[in-house]
């Protein structure tokens, strides 16, 4: 049976299942034309309450609790701060919402990113104050790259619930992930490193920027950069999106709000040490070395070196001291030995467990690497990889649909294997 | 900070949402329950009867200050449990299967959630294999019972857990229940 199949059955026994027990029998037969189907219900019926012992676990149910409903209030259409109209949701996530909305005042289209709301008084000012701060540092940022998307303005507003809700308000960017795009402009498996080195750059400059301004972004990863087609047509441009500020705010305040069933999926596949575990300290610029070193691998590769193993092994390959995944602990080589050594000290350095032994920032990783594959990208050598790479598997197509951990409602599930 | 305090700011962090408290949380909680059913199941007292759901609640009495947390941390926190408890038998399962030792080894009680006490590793491997295909047909309603089985949550606690009402737990539940039965029978 399929899982559609299964569906069908599902909604069939689920109703049929509070009938009188004389009434089961003829709704069976009304259920289904497929005699497989109504078998499997029959069955499934039948033996529900016959063997009342068999997994009918003692009811340690106290009074059930009320379970907090959270339907979103009706968005679409209401204007923020007198200017920005909200037209179409675009992404959920834990946080809130992202839409697509329009300036009044200039006509042109804005990504609007609000917040669920926080009932916790001291949290709110303190979330919204620290929301103020650094969307105050991201505006004065993205003038100074075209890779990082333009931050309009940061505000709160209150919603027809009466609930105080931050906002940020974004340039609009029409385009895709960083996954699709790659998919589509050099083709899915491994690529040589030196144009995933060029590919990259865009990105690496900016947050050398952002370091540079004392912002880290803390979420290195392919769903967190966009290919944009600039709005008068042209080439796409890679857009950093989802920086520090909202995902601090969004991680705290997420958690004052039930998600309402809503599932998420967070990955930690791109996460430094010190991101999983405070005990390797804090984080900041050298943390997106590491998932920015991860991306690299991974791209050079084809193939991400530990997102298909459960949590325990991958984290033990993510702080494994001896073994790094450099791209040669994955398979990929260079002909010139010179090449081959330096990528690999480059590599070994960037994806250091210890935040200290890391390069400190994005630009000092990027000079290094640079440095590694000089000879490599003047003449030009293709890379070779050892490690089979599986065909018509899209190495990053997937990237931000597989995650080490599904995140239901807050509740971890492994995947055991 | 002492482990209770730490362990249980991990779990309010990671009650609300923060992943890495969770990632965090979980390894603190599996050094616990795997060090506690290691040590259980190495006495290999074939009179011995390893309660999953009692370790599982024993560990949140060990390693959370109750009072400062509310019933919905403590579901979350059972919820991650119970999927580990699960992972921890199963991969004790396979590795004695492995080596191919036969006897001796304690029952399995799997009473709160099945009715049943198996003494067989094939049971709990048996069992873990039809959870692995309901989950293709019916994500929810494996995760219901791993929860219930393996950490025995209530209806409510999967509920919160899971962002359903109760009433929907309770019929993913029966459903489970009765596709289990059909499967693990047939074989
Ligand atoms: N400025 C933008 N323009 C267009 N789409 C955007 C913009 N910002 C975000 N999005 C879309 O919304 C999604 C989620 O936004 P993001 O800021 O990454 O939030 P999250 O915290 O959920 O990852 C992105 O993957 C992208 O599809
Ligand atoms: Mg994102």
């Amino acid at each position: 049976m399929d899982a559609d199949a299964f569906a069908r059955v599902k909604a069939a026994f689920l109703d049929i299942r509070d009938l009188p027990r004389a009434e089961q029998g003829p709704a069976i037969d009304a259920a289904f034309d497929d005699p497989l189907l109504r078998t499997e219900l029959r069955e499934l019926l039948g033996h529900d309450d016959d063997d009342a012992a068999f997994m009918r676990p003692p009811d340690p149910d106290a009074a059930p609790q009320p379970i907090p409903d959270d339907p979103p209030p009706p968005l679409v259409g209401q204007t923020l701060d007198g200017r920005f109209v909200v037209e179409t949701a675009v992404a959920e996530g834990g946080f809130g919402w992202v839409f697509r909305g329009r300036d009044t005042r200039t006509g042109a289209p804005v990504a609007i990113k609000l917040f669920k709301p926080i009932d916790d008084p001291a949290l709110r000012t303190e979330v919204e104050a620290a929301f103020d701060r650094e969307g105050r540092v991201l505006e004065s940022l993205a003038p100074r790259s075209v890779n990082i998307v333009e931050y309009r303005e940061v505000g709160t507003w209150t919603d027809p619930d009466g609930a105080r809700r931050s906002f940020i308000i974004m340039e609009w960017l029409d385009g895709v992930t960083l996954a699709e795009y790659v998919n589509a402009h050099y083709g899915e498996g491994a690529l040589p490193l030196a144009t995933v080195y060029e590919i990259l750059t865009p990105i690496a400059e900016a947050l050398a920027i952002a370091h540079r301004s004392g912002v880290a972004h803390r979420d290195i990863k392919p769903s967190n950069i966009l290919a944009a087609t600039p709005p008068d047509g042209g080439e796409p441009v890679l857009k950093l999106v989802d920086f520090g500020a909202a995902k601090r705010a969004a991680d705290r305040a997420r958690g004052f709000q039930s998600t309402g069933g809503q599932v998420g999926m967070i990955t930690f596949d791109y996460s430094a040490p010190e991101q999983v575990n405070k005990a390797y300290g804090s984080s900041g610029p050298w943390s997106d070395v590491f998932s920015l070193a991860v991306l690299c691998v991974e791209m050079c590769a084809g193939r991400h070196p530990w997102r298909h193993l459960d949590l325990l092994a991958a984290m033990d390959l993510a702080t494994n001291r001896q073994t790094r995944p450099t791209p040669r602990a994955m398979g990929v080589t260079f002909d010139d030995a010179a090449v081959d050594d330096a990528v690999e000290r480059v590599f070994r350095k960037a994806l250091a467990v210890d935040r200290d032994q890391r390069p400190q920032d994005a630009e000092a990783f990027w000079s290094a690497l640079d440095e590694a594959l000089r000879g490599q990208r003047s003449e030009d050598l293709p890379t070779t990889i050892k490690a089979p790479v599986p065909r018509g598997v899209s190495i990053l197509g997937y990237v931000w649909l597989a995650g080490l951990l599904a995140v239901v409602g807050g509740l971890v599930w492994w995947l055991i294997g | 900070m002492d482990t209770d305090d730490q362990v249980t700011r991990l779990l309010q962090d990671a009650t609300r949402g923060d992943p890495r408290a969770e990632a965090a949380l979980i390894d603190a909680v599996y050094t616990d329950l795997r060090r506690r059913a290691g040590a259980m199941m190495k006495r290999e007292n074939p009179d011995h009867t390893l309660q999953p759901t009692a370790l599982v609640h024993e560990t949140w009495m060990r390693l959370i200050r109750q009072n400062a947390v509310d019933w919905k941390s403590k579901a979350h926190f059972l919820a991650v449990a119970s999927t580990l408890m699960r992972r921890i038998l199963v991969d004790h399962a396979r590795k004695r299967n492995a080596a191919r030792r036969g006897g001796g080894a304690p029952k399995i009680s799997l009473e709160d959630g099945l009715g049943l006490t198996t003494d067989s590793d094939a049971d709990v491997l048996a069992l873990h294999d039809a959870l692995e295909v309901l989950g293709k047909l019916d994500t929810r309603q494996a995760d219901i019972v791993v929860m219930r089985f393996f950490g025995g949550l209530t209806n409510a606690e999967c509920a919160a857990v899971l962002g359903v009402s109760t009433r929907t737990v309770e019929g993913d539940w029966a459903m489970a229940r009765a596709w289990l039965r059909r499967h693990l029978s047939k074989g």
